[in-house]
C-alpha cells in the first residue's frame, strides 16, 4: 500500500483502499481523545488522504476544534434558522422518530461540513479533511433509541441489529459514493447506543489513555464491553452475513510527561498493558502548545512553529501517524 | 547593509533568480509539495519518541535470577501468593531496589522494604488480577476466551522500555 492509500490487487492494476471506520474511545473522560483524533486527521489530510470526521460526543470537542461556535450555532445546530440542523443528532432523531414525512431522514452526506482552514493548507496535497458535527442534546437521543429497542419485544433481536446498525448501514453507503480514505469517529466516553453504533460500523478501535491507575482500568472495562457487544451483535443476526469483528488497533498513550526524552518514572508502569497492543509513539503533554489550538480551528500539527518543543511534539504526531497508518493499512 | 539603495539592489537580484529558476527547483525551495510557504517548517533530526534500549551491565546470574523472579511472579495467582514468593527474595534494600528498577518501578529514597515490595506485587500480579476482573473473560488476541479482536494480533511493536537512567531496560 502506498501512502497515496492506494493498492495493487491480484492483476497488479492499482486499486483505491476502501473507506477504513475507525472509532476513538476510552471509557475514562480528558484523555486527550479529541486532541488525537483532531491531530491524526490532520496530519493525514496533509498527507493527501481525504478524511472524514464524526463527532459522536455530545460535549462536541471535535466539532469546536474545527468550527466556531457561533457559525455552528447560526449555520449548523439547527438553533438558527429553521432547517438548519445538520448535526449528527438530527439524523438520530429521524431514526427514533422513524418515517417520518416532516422530519424526512437525512443522508449522512447532508451533514458534512468541510473545514476551510484546514482545506487551505491541505488541498494542495489532495487532501481533504471534513466533518459531521455533535450536539450537545445528542444525550438525549439515546432514550429515543432505547424505546425502538423495547418497542418491539416479539422482536428483541431483529431490533437489536437495527438499532445498533444504523451508523453502518449510512457509512457503507457514504463510502460508496464519498471518496474518502478513511473515517474516524469520535466517541464519547460511555458505552450507549449511539457509541455502539460507532462501534458497530468500524474497522478498527482506537483506545487513547493516559498512562494513569483509573485510565488503564477504563481500557479494561472498554474491552469487556466490545466483547459484549461483538457476541451480542453477531448472534442476533439472522445468519453469518454481516457479523462484525471489530479490531483493537492498540492503546494510544497521550498526554506523557517527558524527562530527558522519555516518559517519567511515575507515568511508565502504567504503560504496560497485559494482552492489548499497544503504540510505540505517544502524545506528550504540553499545555502551552495544545491549550489554545482549537481557537485557530487547525490543530496543532498543521502550525507553522519555530521552537524545538513544538518542532518535537510536531514530529511525534507525524510518527505516531506513520506508525496508526501502518495499523490501517493492516485492517481486513 | 549601508543603504536602501543597496538592499533594493539585493532584493531585485534575488527577484531574477527566483524568476529565472527552473521549475523543479523552484517546487523544491519552496517545499516538498509546493506548499513549504504555508506550512511548517520541516525540521530536520525527527525526535525519536520511541523508547530505546539501555542496559548497563547486570551480571548474567543476577539477570536470570530476576528474570525468573519476574516470571513466578507473573504466574502467581494471588497477590497473597506473589507476597510468598517475594518474602525471602532478597536480604539487602538495595537489592530490593535493583530489582524494582530492573522492573522498570519508580522507586524513592524514602520506599521503605513494605513499600517497595509492595509495588512489585501490585506491578505483576495485582494489576493483572484487577485487569481480568473487570473485563470477566473478555480480552484481545489468539487468547480470548469469547471475543478474539484483530485476528490473532498481539501488539503493533515489540515493546521495549528504558528505565530513566537508573535502572535497566525491561521487556515485559
Amino acid at each position: 500500500m502506498s501512502a497515496s492509500g492506494m493498492g495493487h490487487d491480484s492483476t497488479g492494476e492499482l486499486e483505491k483502499m476502501a473507506m477504513k471506520i475507525i472509532s476513538v474511545i476510552n471509557y475514562k473522560g480528558g484523555v486527550g481523545k479529541t486532541t488525537l483524533t483532531a491531530n491524526l486527521a490532520a496530519e493525514l489530510a496533509y498527507r493527501g488522504k481525504r478524511v472524514l470526521l464524526l463527532d459522536a460526543d455530545p460535549q462536541c470537542s471535535l466539532t469546536f476544534s474545527f468550527l466556531s461556535p457561533d457559525e455552528y450555532k447560526n449555520d449548523l445546530s439547527g438553533d438558527g434558522s429553521p432547517g438548519s440542523d445538520r448535526t449528527i443528532k438530527h439524523w438520530f432523531d429521524a431514526i427514533a422518530i422513524g418515517d417520518n414525512e416532516e422530519l424526512p431522514k437525512p443522508e449522512l452526506s447532508e451533514l458534512i461540513v468541510p473545514n476551510l482552514e484546514v482545506h487551505g493548507i491541505v488541498h494542495e496535497q489532495g487532501g481533504a479533511l471534513d466533518i459531521i458535527p455533535s450536539h450537545l442534546g445528542l444525550i438525549n437521543v439515546d432514550l429515543s433509541l432505547a424505546y425502538m429497542l423495547s418497542a418491539h419485544p416479539d422482536r428483541v433481536k431483529r431490533q437489536f441489529v437495527k438499532v445498533h446498525g444504523q451508523f453502518r448501514s449510512a457509512l457503507t453507503g457514504l463510502a460508496d459514493e464519498a471518496n474518502y480514505d478513511i473515517a474516524l469517529i469520535d466517541c464519547p466516553p460511555n458505552f450507549n447506543i449511539v457509541t455502539k453504533n460507532g462501534i458497530v460500523a468500524s474497522d478498527g478501535i482506537l483506545v487513547p489513555a493516559k498512562p494513569d491507575y483509573l485510565s488503564t482500568l477504563g481500557i479494561d472495562y472498554l474491552v469487556r464491553n466490545l466483547g459484549k457487544l461483538v457476541e451480542e451483535f453477531n448472534s442476533s443476526l439472522p445468519s453469518d452475513k454481516g457479523r462484525i469483528n471489530p479490531v483493537i488497533m492498540g492503546v494510544i498513550f497521550t498526554m506523557i510527561q517527558v524527562y530527558r526524552q522519555h516518559p517519567i518514572g511515575a507515568q511508565r508502569p502504567y504503560m504496560f498493558l497485559e494482552n492489548v497492543p499497544t503504540f510505540k509513539n505517544h502524545v506528550r503533554e504540553n499545555k502551552t502548545i495544545f491549550a489554545d489550538a482549537p481557537e485557530d480551528r487547525v490543530p496543532v500539527v498543521l502550525h507553522g512553529y519555530s521552537q524545538r518543543t513544538h518542532a518535537g511534539v510536531v514530529n511525534e504526531i507525524e510518527s505516531l501517524t506513520d506508525e496508526f497508518w501502518r495499523e490501517v493499512e493492516k485492517l481486513p | 547593509m549601508k543603504s536602501q539603495v543597496e538592499l533594493s539592489n539585493m532584493l531585485t537580484v534575488l527577484a531574477q533568480m527566483v524568476r529565472n529558476m527552473p521549475d523543479d527547483q523552484f517546487s523544491q525551495m519552496i517545499g516538498e509539495n509546493g506548499s513549504g510557504l504555508s506550512r511548517r517548517p520541516k525540521s530536520s533530526g525527527k525526535a525519536q519518541s520511541g523508547l530505546k534500549t539501555h542496559a548497563p551491565s547486570i551480571p548474567p546470574a543476577l539477570a536470570a535470577r530476576w528474570e525468573t523472579l519476574s516470571s513466578n511472579l507473573g504466574a502467581a495467582a494471588t497477590r497473597d501468593e506473589g507476597a510468598r514468593i517475594l518474602e525471602n527474595a532478597f536480604s539487602k534494600k538495595d537489592e530490593w531496589v535493583g530489582f524494582a528498577r530492573f522492573l522498570d518501578l519508580p522507586v524513592q529514597k524514602r520506599d521503605s522494604l513494605a513499600r517497595i515490595r509492595g509495588k512489585i506485587v501490585e506491578y505483576l500480579v495485582g494489576s493483572r488480577l484487577d485487569s481480568a476482573a473487570i473485563r470477566g473473560g473478555y480480552s484481545v488476541g489468539e487468547d480470548a476466551q469469547h471475543y478474539s479482536m484483530g485476528g490473532g494480533q498481539t501488539s503493533p511493536h515489540d515493546r521495549n522500555f528504558p528505565s530513566d537512567g537508573k535502572g535497566n531496560a525491561h521487556e515485559r
